[in-house]
Protein backbone atom coordinates (compact mmCIF):
# COMPACT_ATOMS: atom_id res chain seq x y z
CA UNK A 1 0.00 0.00 0.00
CA UNK A 2 1.20 3.42 -0.87
CA UNK A 3 1.88 5.89 2.31
CA UNK A 4 2.06 9.67 1.77
CA UNK A 5 5.60 9.68 2.03
CA UNK A 6 5.61 7.26 -1.28
CA UNK A 7 3.51 9.91 -3.23
CA UNK A 8 5.76 12.77 -1.86
CA UNK A 9 8.44 11.00 -3.07
CA UNK A 10 7.38 10.01 -6.61
CA UNK A 11 5.39 13.31 -7.29
CA UNK A 12 8.24 15.36 -6.43
CA UNK A 13 10.55 13.12 -8.94
CA UNK A 14 7.91 13.66 -11.41
CA UNK A 15 7.96 17.51 -10.78
CA UNK A 16 12.23 17.69 -11.18
CA UNK A 17 12.36 15.27 -13.71
CA UNK A 18 10.65 18.68 -16.16
CA UNK A 19 13.70 21.33 -14.99
CA UNK A 20 16.08 20.71 -17.78
CA UNK A 21 19.35 21.55 -17.57
CA UNK A 22 21.52 22.41 -20.22
CA UNK A 23 25.62 21.92 -20.38
CA UNK A 24 27.87 23.93 -22.78
CA UNK A 25 29.35 21.48 -24.69
CA UNK A 26 33.25 20.63 -24.13
CA UNK A 27 32.75 22.41 -20.72
CA UNK A 28 33.00 18.78 -18.80
CA UNK A 29 35.90 18.07 -20.44
CA UNK A 30 37.39 21.21 -20.15
CA UNK A 31 37.13 21.81 -16.75
CA UNK A 32 38.33 18.36 -16.62
CA UNK A 33 41.39 18.68 -18.01
CA UNK A 34 42.18 21.87 -15.99
CA UNK A 35 41.81 19.95 -12.43
CA UNK A 36 43.94 17.19 -13.10
CA UNK A 37 46.49 19.33 -14.75
CA UNK A 38 46.79 20.92 -10.99
CA UNK A 39 46.63 17.12 -9.15
CA UNK A 40 50.02 16.75 -9.15
CA UNK A 41 51.09 20.43 -8.12
CA UNK A 42 48.55 20.55 -5.36
CA UNK A 43 49.64 17.53 -3.57
CA UNK A 44 53.28 19.24 -3.51
CA UNK A 45 52.03 22.17 -2.19
CA UNK A 46 50.29 20.32 0.46
CA UNK A 47 53.42 18.37 1.56
CA UNK A 48 55.86 21.66 1.63
CA UNK A 49 52.96 23.29 3.73
CA UNK A 50 50.59 21.27 6.09
CA UNK A 51 47.38 23.42 6.54
CA UNK A 52 47.89 23.73 10.20
CA UNK A 53 51.03 25.85 9.68
CA UNK A 54 49.33 27.88 7.25
CA UNK A 55 46.46 28.34 9.43
CA UNK A 56 47.61 28.83 13.24
CA UNK A 57 49.74 31.99 12.76
CA UNK A 58 46.18 33.62 11.60
CA UNK A 59 44.48 31.87 14.06
CA UNK A 60 46.79 33.59 16.75
CA UNK A 61 47.13 36.23 15.51
CA UNK A 62 43.14 36.78 15.41
CA UNK A 63 42.85 35.62 19.25
CA UNK A 64 45.73 38.13 20.48
CA UNK A 65 43.93 40.71 18.99
CA UNK A 66 40.65 40.17 20.22
CA UNK A 67 41.80 39.92 24.24
CA UNK A 68 43.85 42.71 23.53
CA UNK A 69 40.70 44.69 22.50
CA UNK A 70 38.74 43.02 25.24
CA UNK A 71 41.22 44.31 28.02
CA UNK A 72 41.44 47.35 26.53
CA UNK A 73 39.17 50.22 27.26
CA UNK A 74 36.38 49.32 24.34
CA UNK A 75 35.98 46.03 25.86
CA UNK A 76 32.57 47.12 28.10
CA UNK A 77 31.35 49.35 25.03
CA UNK A 78 31.74 45.77 22.83
CA UNK A 79 29.68 44.22 25.22
CA UNK A 80 27.06 46.58 25.33
CA UNK A 81 27.32 46.85 21.22
CA UNK A 82 24.14 45.89 19.36
CA UNK A 83 23.94 44.48 15.67
CA UNK A 84 25.16 47.03 13.18
CA UNK A 85 27.42 48.91 15.66
CA UNK A 86 30.94 48.99 15.12
CA UNK A 87 31.98 47.22 17.85
CA UNK A 88 29.27 44.38 17.63
CA UNK A 89 31.95 42.48 15.62
CA UNK A 90 34.53 42.87 18.69
CA UNK A 91 31.90 41.05 20.74
CA UNK A 92 30.99 38.29 18.23
CA UNK A 93 34.87 37.67 17.94
CA UNK A 94 34.97 37.32 21.80
CA UNK A 95 31.94 35.16 21.99
CA UNK A 96 33.55 32.95 18.43
CA UNK A 97 36.73 32.37 21.28
CA UNK A 98 35.01 31.28 23.46
CA UNK A 99 33.10 28.86 21.34
CA UNK A 100 36.20 27.61 19.61
CA UNK A 101 36.94 26.10 23.20
CA UNK A 102 34.73 23.81 24.09
CA UNK A 103 35.97 20.64 24.57
CA UNK A 104 32.44 18.53 23.69
CA UNK A 105 29.13 18.67 21.57
CA UNK A 106 27.29 19.64 24.75
CA UNK A 107 29.68 22.61 26.17
CA UNK A 108 29.19 24.05 22.48
CA UNK A 109 25.72 23.56 22.76
CA UNK A 110 25.50 25.47 25.61
CA UNK A 111 27.70 28.20 24.73
CA UNK A 112 25.70 28.46 21.56
CA UNK A 113 22.39 28.96 23.55
CA UNK A 114 24.49 31.75 25.18
CA UNK A 115 25.06 33.16 21.93
CA UNK A 116 21.25 32.70 20.88
CA UNK A 117 19.93 34.14 24.66
CA UNK A 118 22.64 37.44 24.35
CA UNK A 119 20.92 37.77 20.59
CA UNK A 120 17.51 37.62 21.80
CA UNK A 121 18.30 40.42 24.36
CA UNK A 122 19.77 42.62 21.61
CA UNK A 123 16.61 42.15 19.42
CA UNK A 124 14.36 43.47 22.51
CA UNK A 125 16.57 46.54 22.91
CA UNK A 126 17.35 47.13 19.62
CA UNK A 127 16.01 50.74 17.74
CA UNK A 128 13.73 49.84 14.82
CA UNK A 129 15.75 50.45 12.32
CA UNK A 130 18.36 47.50 13.29
CA UNK A 131 15.49 45.07 14.11
CA UNK A 132 15.49 42.99 11.07
CA UNK A 133 19.45 42.71 11.36
CA UNK A 134 18.92 41.62 14.63
CA UNK A 135 16.62 39.60 14.27
CA UNK A 136 18.32 37.47 11.49
CA UNK A 137 21.64 37.29 13.99
CA UNK A 138 18.83 35.89 16.45
CA UNK A 139 17.69 33.73 13.78
CA UNK A 140 21.46 32.64 12.25
CA UNK A 141 22.15 32.01 16.59
CA UNK A 142 19.03 30.06 16.78
CA UNK A 143 20.13 28.15 13.44
CA UNK A 144 24.03 26.91 14.99
CA UNK A 145 22.33 25.70 18.35
CA UNK A 146 19.95 23.33 16.66
CA UNK A 147 22.71 22.08 14.85
CA UNK A 148 25.06 21.87 17.79
CA UNK A 149 21.93 20.53 19.78
CA UNK A 150 21.65 17.35 17.47
CA UNK A 151 25.33 16.91 17.20
CA UNK A 152 25.43 16.42 20.79
CA UNK A 153 22.49 13.85 20.60
CA UNK A 154 24.00 12.08 17.94
CA UNK A 155 27.18 11.46 20.47
CA UNK A 156 24.68 10.42 23.19
CA UNK A 157 25.63 13.44 25.09
CA UNK A 158 22.87 15.08 27.12
CA UNK A 159 21.20 18.59 26.29
CA UNK A 160 22.40 21.03 28.90
CA UNK A 161 19.35 22.68 30.50
CA UNK A 162 20.15 26.06 28.53
CA UNK A 163 20.45 24.58 25.12
CA UNK A 164 17.24 23.58 25.81
CA UNK A 165 15.67 26.01 27.07
CA UNK A 166 16.35 28.15 24.25
CA UNK A 167 15.30 25.75 21.72
CA UNK A 168 12.11 25.17 23.58
CA UNK A 169 10.91 28.61 22.96
CA UNK A 170 12.91 29.23 19.77
CA UNK A 171 10.02 28.47 17.06
CA UNK A 172 7.83 30.41 18.84
CA UNK A 173 9.55 33.11 19.00
CA UNK A 174 10.30 33.27 15.36
CA UNK A 175 7.71 32.44 14.03
CA UNK A 176 6.09 35.49 15.61
CA UNK A 177 8.74 37.68 14.40
CA UNK A 178 8.37 36.44 10.93
CA UNK A 179 5.47 38.31 10.22
CA UNK A 180 7.15 41.45 11.59
CA UNK A 181 10.11 41.92 10.44
CA UNK A 182 11.51 43.35 6.80
CA UNK A 183 10.64 40.89 3.59
CA UNK A 184 15.16 39.97 3.54
CA UNK A 185 14.77 38.71 7.05
CA UNK A 186 12.01 36.36 6.59
CA UNK A 187 14.48 33.99 4.81
CA UNK A 188 17.31 33.49 7.68
CA UNK A 189 13.96 32.94 10.20
CA UNK A 190 12.44 30.41 8.06
CA UNK A 191 15.81 28.64 8.09
CA UNK A 192 16.09 28.62 11.74
CA UNK A 193 12.01 27.56 11.99
CA UNK A 194 13.64 24.68 10.19
CA UNK A 195 16.55 23.52 11.81
CA UNK A 196 14.91 23.64 15.00
CA UNK A 197 11.57 21.81 13.29
CA UNK A 198 13.42 18.31 13.61
CA UNK A 199 15.93 18.72 16.73
CA UNK A 200 12.89 17.99 19.32
CA UNK A 201 13.40 19.14 22.96
CA UNK A 202 13.24 16.69 25.98
CA UNK A 203 9.97 16.78 27.38
CA UNK A 204 9.69 18.56 30.39
CA UNK A 205 12.89 20.75 29.27
CA UNK A 206 11.32 23.45 27.91
CA UNK A 207 11.88 26.60 30.10
CA UNK A 208 9.21 29.16 31.08
CA UNK A 209 10.27 32.46 30.23
CA UNK A 210 8.37 35.59 31.95
CA UNK A 211 7.61 36.92 28.91
CA UNK A 212 7.63 36.90 25.11
CA UNK A 213 9.93 39.40 22.79
CA UNK A 214 6.40 40.33 21.05
CA UNK A 215 4.91 40.92 24.65
CA UNK A 216 8.30 43.24 25.75
CA UNK A 217 8.54 45.42 22.73
CA UNK A 218 5.82 47.62 21.06
CA UNK A 219 5.02 46.36 17.97
CA UNK A 220 6.47 48.00 14.45
CA UNK B 1 13.16 -0.87 10.46
CA UNK B 2 13.14 0.17 6.81
CA UNK B 3 16.43 -1.18 4.89
CA UNK B 4 18.03 1.93 5.31
CA UNK B 5 17.88 2.00 9.29
CA UNK B 6 19.22 -1.99 8.54
CA UNK B 7 21.93 -0.83 6.51
CA UNK B 8 22.90 1.33 8.97
CA UNK B 9 22.83 -0.60 12.02
CA UNK B 10 24.63 -3.89 10.66
CA UNK B 11 27.79 -1.74 8.95
CA UNK B 12 30.84 -1.18 10.85
CA UNK B 13 30.98 1.77 9.23
CA UNK B 14 28.67 3.96 9.92
CA UNK B 15 29.83 7.29 10.84
CA UNK B 16 29.97 8.08 14.35
CA UNK B 17 29.46 11.65 14.33
CA UNK B 18 26.77 11.27 11.42
CA UNK B 19 25.18 8.11 11.16
CA UNK B 20 26.18 7.64 7.94
CA UNK B 21 27.01 4.21 6.62
CA UNK B 22 29.95 3.91 4.45
CA UNK B 23 28.43 1.73 1.67
CA UNK B 24 30.90 0.28 -1.04
CA UNK B 25 30.70 3.29 -3.68
CA UNK B 26 31.86 5.64 -0.70
CA UNK B 27 34.71 3.64 0.30
CA UNK B 28 35.93 3.76 -3.15
CA UNK B 29 35.01 7.31 -2.82
CA UNK B 30 37.56 8.06 0.27
CA UNK B 31 40.14 5.82 -1.44
CA UNK B 32 40.29 8.09 -4.62
CA UNK B 33 40.27 10.60 -2.64
CA UNK B 34 43.33 9.30 -0.79
CA UNK B 35 44.89 8.58 -4.08
CA UNK B 36 44.21 12.25 -5.15
CA UNK B 37 45.34 13.94 -2.07
CA UNK B 38 48.45 11.94 -2.69
CA UNK B 39 49.19 12.91 -6.40
CA UNK B 40 47.19 10.23 -8.70
CA UNK B 41 45.58 12.60 -11.39
CA UNK B 42 43.60 9.33 -12.36
CA UNK B 43 42.05 9.31 -8.98
CA UNK B 44 40.64 12.79 -8.95
CA UNK B 45 39.53 12.14 -12.30
CA UNK B 46 36.90 9.33 -11.55
CA UNK B 47 35.69 11.12 -8.66
CA UNK B 48 35.41 14.16 -10.83
CA UNK B 49 33.32 11.74 -13.38
CA UNK B 50 31.29 10.66 -10.92
CA UNK B 51 30.28 13.51 -9.09
CA UNK B 52 30.22 16.27 -11.99
CA UNK B 53 26.57 16.05 -12.44
CA UNK B 54 25.31 16.35 -9.40
CA UNK B 55 27.54 19.14 -8.44
CA UNK B 56 26.57 20.80 -11.96
CA UNK B 57 23.09 20.32 -11.62
CA UNK B 58 22.86 21.56 -8.24
CA UNK B 59 24.94 24.95 -9.20
CA UNK B 60 22.61 25.25 -12.35
CA UNK B 61 19.46 25.40 -10.58
CA UNK B 62 20.57 27.53 -7.82
CA UNK B 63 21.99 30.43 -9.82
CA UNK B 64 20.21 30.71 -12.55
CA UNK B 65 22.61 31.81 -14.80
CA UNK B 66 24.69 28.86 -16.83
CA UNK B 67 27.97 30.80 -17.41
CA UNK B 68 27.95 31.54 -13.48
CA UNK B 69 26.95 27.64 -13.02
CA UNK B 70 30.30 26.55 -14.73
CA UNK B 71 32.28 29.19 -12.38
CA UNK B 72 30.43 27.58 -9.36
CA UNK B 73 31.41 23.96 -10.67
CA UNK B 74 35.12 25.07 -11.15
CA UNK B 75 35.51 26.70 -8.09
CA UNK B 76 33.97 23.78 -6.04
CA UNK B 77 36.36 20.93 -7.56
CA UNK B 78 39.04 23.49 -8.15
CA UNK B 79 38.86 24.25 -3.79
CA UNK B 80 38.11 20.27 -3.17
CA UNK B 81 41.13 19.89 -5.01
CA UNK B 82 43.14 21.84 -2.81
CA UNK B 83 41.73 20.39 0.54
CA UNK B 84 41.39 16.55 -0.36
CA UNK B 85 43.67 15.96 2.25
CA UNK B 86 41.11 17.54 4.71
CA UNK B 87 38.24 15.38 3.37
CA UNK B 88 36.97 12.99 6.73
CA UNK B 89 36.22 9.63 4.94
CA UNK B 90 33.70 9.09 7.86
CA UNK B 91 31.11 11.47 5.99
CA UNK B 92 30.21 10.50 1.81
CA UNK B 93 32.44 12.05 -0.44
CA UNK B 94 29.14 13.88 -2.09
CA UNK B 95 27.88 15.35 0.85
CA UNK B 96 31.14 16.84 1.19
CA UNK B 97 31.53 18.15 -2.08
CA UNK B 98 28.07 19.46 -1.49
CA UNK B 99 29.21 21.50 1.27
CA UNK B 100 31.65 23.22 -0.37
CA UNK B 101 29.82 24.00 -3.61
CA UNK B 102 26.90 25.47 -1.20
CA UNK B 103 29.98 27.81 0.21
CA UNK B 104 31.11 28.61 -3.10
CA UNK B 105 27.80 29.82 -3.88
CA UNK B 106 27.20 32.05 -0.85
CA UNK B 107 30.97 33.19 -1.42
CA UNK B 108 29.96 34.29 -5.00
CA UNK B 109 26.26 35.68 -4.28
CA UNK B 110 27.96 37.88 -1.67
CA UNK B 111 30.64 39.23 -4.15
CA UNK B 112 28.37 39.45 -7.59
CA UNK B 113 27.28 42.92 -8.29
CA UNK B 114 24.44 43.66 -10.35
CA UNK B 115 26.25 45.18 -12.53
CA UNK B 116 28.87 41.77 -13.02
CA UNK B 117 25.14 40.01 -13.25
CA UNK B 118 24.59 41.97 -16.49
CA UNK B 119 27.67 41.87 -17.81
CA UNK B 120 27.32 38.00 -17.46
CA UNK B 121 24.20 37.95 -19.21
CA UNK B 122 24.99 39.96 -22.54
CA UNK B 123 28.56 37.54 -22.48
CA UNK B 124 26.00 34.30 -21.91
CA UNK B 125 24.10 35.37 -25.01
CA UNK B 126 27.03 34.96 -26.96
CA UNK B 127 27.00 31.21 -26.85
CA UNK B 128 23.86 30.00 -25.52
CA UNK B 129 20.86 28.87 -28.61
CA UNK B 130 18.54 31.25 -27.56
CA UNK B 131 15.51 29.19 -29.26
CA UNK B 132 16.97 25.88 -26.35
CA UNK B 133 17.28 28.63 -24.20
CA UNK B 134 14.01 29.26 -24.09
CA UNK B 135 12.78 25.95 -24.13
CA UNK B 136 14.28 25.23 -20.95
CA UNK B 137 13.92 28.13 -19.10
CA UNK B 138 10.35 28.06 -19.88
CA UNK B 139 9.35 24.16 -18.86
CA UNK B 140 11.00 24.64 -15.73
CA UNK B 141 10.02 28.40 -15.15
CA UNK B 142 6.91 27.93 -12.24
CA UNK B 143 9.38 25.28 -10.98
CA UNK B 144 12.51 26.68 -10.34
CA UNK B 145 10.31 29.94 -9.19
CA UNK B 146 8.33 28.53 -7.22
CA UNK B 147 11.78 27.07 -5.52
CA UNK B 148 13.01 29.99 -5.39
CA UNK B 149 10.27 30.70 -2.22
CA UNK B 150 11.17 28.65 -0.33
CA UNK B 151 13.89 28.96 2.24
CA UNK B 152 17.45 27.81 1.44
CA UNK B 153 17.79 24.46 3.72
CA UNK B 154 13.96 23.55 2.13
CA UNK B 155 15.22 24.15 -1.25
CA UNK B 156 18.88 22.36 -0.77
CA UNK B 157 16.90 19.53 0.67
CA UNK B 158 14.80 18.99 -2.54
CA UNK B 159 17.66 20.09 -5.19
CA UNK B 160 20.14 17.17 -3.24
CA UNK B 161 17.29 14.41 -2.80
CA UNK B 162 15.35 15.23 -6.02
CA UNK B 163 17.13 16.41 -8.33
CA UNK B 164 20.65 15.55 -7.02
CA UNK B 165 20.02 12.30 -6.71
CA UNK B 166 21.52 12.09 -2.69
CA UNK B 167 20.35 9.55 -0.27
CA UNK B 168 18.75 10.54 2.77
CA UNK B 169 21.71 9.77 4.84
CA UNK B 170 24.14 11.67 2.65
CA UNK B 171 21.96 14.72 2.57
CA UNK B 172 22.04 13.89 6.44
CA UNK B 173 25.93 14.57 6.37
CA UNK B 174 25.62 17.13 3.75
CA UNK B 175 23.89 19.48 6.21
CA UNK B 176 24.86 18.81 9.35
CA UNK B 177 21.21 17.54 10.65
CA UNK B 178 19.51 14.02 11.78
CA UNK B 179 17.40 11.82 9.51
CA UNK B 180 14.13 13.04 11.46
CA UNK B 181 15.24 16.65 10.78
CA UNK B 182 16.20 16.29 7.34
CA UNK B 183 12.52 14.09 6.70
CA UNK B 184 10.67 16.88 8.40
CA UNK B 185 12.59 19.25 6.44
CA UNK B 186 11.54 17.27 2.76
CA UNK B 187 8.17 17.29 4.05
CA UNK B 188 7.40 20.91 4.86
CA UNK B 189 8.87 21.68 1.81
CA UNK B 190 7.47 19.75 -0.43
CA UNK B 191 4.22 21.04 0.95
CA UNK B 192 5.13 24.46 0.19
CA UNK B 193 6.19 23.95 -3.31
CA UNK B 194 2.84 22.43 -3.47
CA UNK B 195 1.09 25.55 -2.36
CA UNK B 196 3.42 27.94 -4.18
CA UNK B 197 3.09 25.62 -7.66
CA UNK B 198 -1.04 25.98 -7.21
CA UNK B 199 -0.76 29.62 -6.17
CA UNK B 200 0.70 30.31 -9.12
CA UNK B 201 -1.41 27.91 -11.40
Amino acid sequence: MRTPEDMDEREARELFARIRVDERPGFRDDLRARLLAQVGPAASARRSSPWWVLRLPRFAVGAVAVFAMLLGGSGLAAGASLPGDALFGVKRAAEELVLALAPDPSTRASRLSDQAEARLAELRRAPEVSRGRAAVEYAAAVGRLAGAAGEAQREGQELPENAAGSLGEAVEVLQDLEERVPEQARDAIKNAIDAVGGEKVPPGRERERPARPSQERKRP
Amino acid sequence: MDSEQLATAADPNTAASSGVPLIDAEREDAELARSAAAGDAAAFGVLYDRHFSTVYRYAFVRVRDRMEAEDVTSETFMRALRSLDRYEPRAPFAAWLFRIARNAIVDRSRRTTRREARERAVATSAWVDPEREAVARGEAREIRSALERLSDLQRDVLLLRFFGGLSTDEICAALGKGASTVRGIQHRALAALRRELAAGA
